[in-house]
């Protein structure tokens, strides 16, 4: 195992049921430092799980996760969310409606001052062509751009690590291709080590370095 | 517009006028015949109308007793609320049940409490006198305040819970990923909880504003109270309703600020699937807080039970106590589960007509229903059946049914309705395509989507009826008593064995109530599984 891989994300023999049905079963995935790895299989296979395992969002029932080296979940213990270092594009925008697009995104930059928070996400915003609904709350904006928003929040904080799970279906092409080439554009730029979930063939070849299938249990 | 279109009309204006004859028809009838002819002076009139003296002092302290009490209990069902959900992350479905029995706690009638309390303190001052100590005083403002915020927690804490159990878990895991979890109940969970705790504090205040069984016990004199009094004093409809005139306006004041926050809070539960594992874990000195809080709900619950079983003495008193007023019980039984069918039937049509078009219309007359003092009610179904149309009616069972359900019944359709919206269209459009009749579908496929609320909103409407003290006391037929009116006269001459043995039969219903309807749910929620 090269020095590299230790310093991404592996995922070893992780398991995982709800009420009795497998979701996973003893998956590994080795993810190197800025690497960009693509996950496919078929619905029910357990991607989503598998990112929300590694973002600590869920306690696997078996196997572990390493983030950076330094265990971050076992079946017994799990390390904070938040002290993770990771982000996470969800499939639903999952914008807190209460606040403003800009208090969105300036949630996650909290360590920052005020002043270089604020510059920074208006300078997000207007890579991602929203610059236009900062001061919008969620409900006021259209499902494309709520996805966009989404997509700027969880890259604002600059997480070494961001799972990215299914975002742009339901999109259409136009908004896809731009909002994958921000996608991209930032990963590189920031330097993450990407995890992306889907079912696309065209987003696959688009983001894939390294590609990995899951399949359920049942049918493996 | 097509005929059809005109009988669904028809039909949903014929429903609306049920709904307002059910809510608001006893006192919009007593305005216009007490207006008609009401023999008062304008400075009289006027007099009433505007509170001052003596009677703005007591205005003044059902305002201060009403917000103090609403105030604390907002502010101990956020700590409770935050430790029974972070409890409860992982078997979500708890949530759903504590909240469930958490609500049927808040139905237990608030003299029970102030039963409670009272023999509580006659306990500890027993106690002090044999250890040499002087007794505490536990009368007045305080008093009332500490008796009223306990007997309320429990329907605020039930709106909280549920509000909790509204929240979007994605949301929580958005913000748990660059987040701590107290900023996180900060920034996200509280301004998502909002409406739910303004509702809950809404409520509160209202029922604390009619409530006077609970300050009268404490020698405290109420707004509320005053209007009984009058009433019982004069014996002037007029009278009585003009002095209600300043409550309604602030409770409809009230209602009014309060109501954008009742349409937010959700009704749309997230399904079970999700189950939040992340760690949540608060800081010491909020976790002291919570603990501190939760033991408040701890002694809220288990005190009167401790109480009143210390009180009573033993079971056989209890049950010779309930044997002694078989015939209250058996009435009180009557009066409320008639008051309940009758509440649920009258729900289901109005309803079944009006969810779609005239929500607003329904949130209105339930707001106007919650305004109107109890006693007012009461003076209002007199005036509307003490005469020689409806004589065969005045004086007989009719009217404490009558006084429950124009109490009750709006509760009873808000709940239903609530219900109603939360079912999906296509279950029922889906049934439509098998060629069945109408009746078939209601019967078969409505109904039974229906049933949890038609379950919840008869509990409810029973449980409050069997409570139910101010608009009762009026309209009371000859030679009857109910067990809430029972208890409430004999708690004037102390503690005794008694009303304990009483207090505690309407708790164990309580309790029943509680545990039946969480049975049922878990029955309900295993035949989905399988």
């Amino acid at each position: 195992m090269t020095t590299e891989i230790h310093e991404g994300i592996r995922v070893k023999d992780v398991s995982k049921s709800f009420g009795g049905q497998t979701v996973l079963k003893g998956v590994n995935l080795d993810a190197a430092r800025g690497s960009k790895t693509v996950i496919v299989g078929s619905s029910g296979a357990g991607k989503s799980t598998l990112l929300r395992i590694i973002a600590g969002l869920e306690l696997p029932d078996g196997g572990e996760i390493y983030l950076g080296g330094k265990l971050a979940s076992s079946n017994q213990w799990m390390l904070e969310p938040r002290r993770r270092d990771v982000g996470f594009v969800f499939q639903n925008p999952t914008l807190w409606p209460h606040m403003t697009v800009l208090e969105n995104i300036l949630f996650g930059l909290a360590r920052l001052p005020r002043k270089e928070a604020e510059q920074l996400a208006v300078e997000l915003l207007q890579q991602a062509r929203i610059g236009q609904i900062a001061d919008k709350y969620p409900d006021q904006i259209s499902g494309g751009e709520a996805k966009r928003v989404s997509l700027v929040r969880s890259i604002a904080p600059r997480p070494r690590y961001l799972m990215v799970d299914e975002p742009f279906a339901n999109l259409d092409n136009a908004t896809k291709q731009i909002l994958l080439g921000f996608l991209m554009d930032r990963v590189a730029a920031f330097g993450m080590t990407l995890i992306y979930v889907t079912h696309s063939s065209e987003e696959v070849e688009i983001v894939g370095e390294t590609v990995v299938r899951i399949e359920s249990p049942d049918t493996a | 517009m097509s005929r059809a279109g005109f009988i669904n009309n028809l039909v949903c204006g014929a429903a609306v006028v049920v709904a307002f004859v059910v809510a608001a028809s006893p006192v919009t009838l007593l305005a216009f015949t007490s207006f008609a002819d009401h023999g008062l002076t304008w400075t009289a009139l006027s007099q009433l109308l505007l509170p001052n003296g003596r009677r703005l002092a007591l205005f003044m302290n059902s305002i201060s007793l009403g917000l103090t009490s609403a105030g604390a209990c907002v502010l101990f069902s956020w700590f409770i609320g935050s430790f029974i959900w972070q409890l409860t992350r992982k078997f979500t479905m708890f949530l759903t049940y504590i909240a469930i029995f958490v609500w049927f706690m808040a139905l237990l009638p608030p003299f029970i409490h102030s039963y409670t309390w009272i023999a509580f303190f006659s306990i500890v001052n027993r106690f002090l006198a044999l250890s040499g100590f002087q007794g505490f005083h536990f009368l007045g403002m305080i008093a009332s305040w500490w008796t009223g915020t306990m007997a309320w927690l429990p329907l605020c804490l039930s709106t909280v819970l549920l509000g909790f159990r509204c929240i979007d878990p994605d949301l929580i895991d958005a913000a748990q990923l660059i987040a701590s979890p107290l900023r996180v109940l900060l920034k996200v969970i509280t301004p998502l909880l909002a409406p739910s705790l303004l509702a809950g504090g809404a409520l509160v205040f209202l029922l604390s504003l009619q409530e006077f069984s609970i300050p009268s016990l404490f020698q405290v004199s109420t707004y509320a109270l005053e209007i009984f009094a009058d009433y019982s004093a004069n014996n002037q409809p007029v009278r009585a309703l003009l002095l209600s005139v300043p409550l309604m306006a602030v409770g409809g004041l009230t209602i009014l600020g309060a109501l954008p926050f009742f349409r937010n809070v959700s009704t749309t539960i997230p399904r079970m699937g999700r189950i939040q594992k992340a760690p949540f874990i608060f800081p010491r000195w909020f976790r002291v807080l919570q603990y501190g809080c939760l033991l408040l709900f701890a002694i809220q619950v288990l005190l009167p039970l401790m109480v009143l079983i210390n009180t009573a003495g033993s079971w056989e008193r209890v049950f010779g106590s309930v044997m002694n007023s078989s015939s209250e019980i058996t009435f009180s039984f009557w009066v409320s589960l008639t008051g309940s069918l009758v509440a649920v039937m009258l729900a289901l049509i109005i309803v079944h007509h009006t969810v779609n078009k005239w929500r607003s219309v329904l949130l209105f007359l339930t707001a106007i229903s919650l305004c109107i003092p109890a006693s007012l009610n009461g003076i209002g179904l007199i005036d509307l059946y003490n005469n020689s149309a409806f004589q065969f009616l005045y004086g007989s069972d009719f009217m404490p049914v009558a006084a429950s359900v124009t109490r009750f019944g709006p509760l009873a359709w808000i709940i239903i309705a609530a219900h109603h919206s939360r079912q999906d269209a296509s279950l029922v459009e889906a049934a439509r395509f098998y060629q069945v009749s109408g009746w078939q579908i209601w019967t078969r496929i409505r109904l039974r989507l229906l049933m949890p609320g038609i379950i919840a909103a008869g509990m409810t409407v029973f449980l409050l009826a069997i409570g139910e003290l101010g608009a009762t006391l009026l309209v009371l037929p000859p030679g009857r008593n109910t067990l809430s009116i029972k208890i409430y006269n004999l708690l004037h001459y102390g503690a005794s064995d008694s009303v304990a043995g009483l207090c505690l039969f309407i708790v164990l219903i309580g309790w029943i109530a509680g545990l039946a309807a969480i049975a049922l749910l878990v029955k309900r929620r295993k035949m989905y599984d399988n």
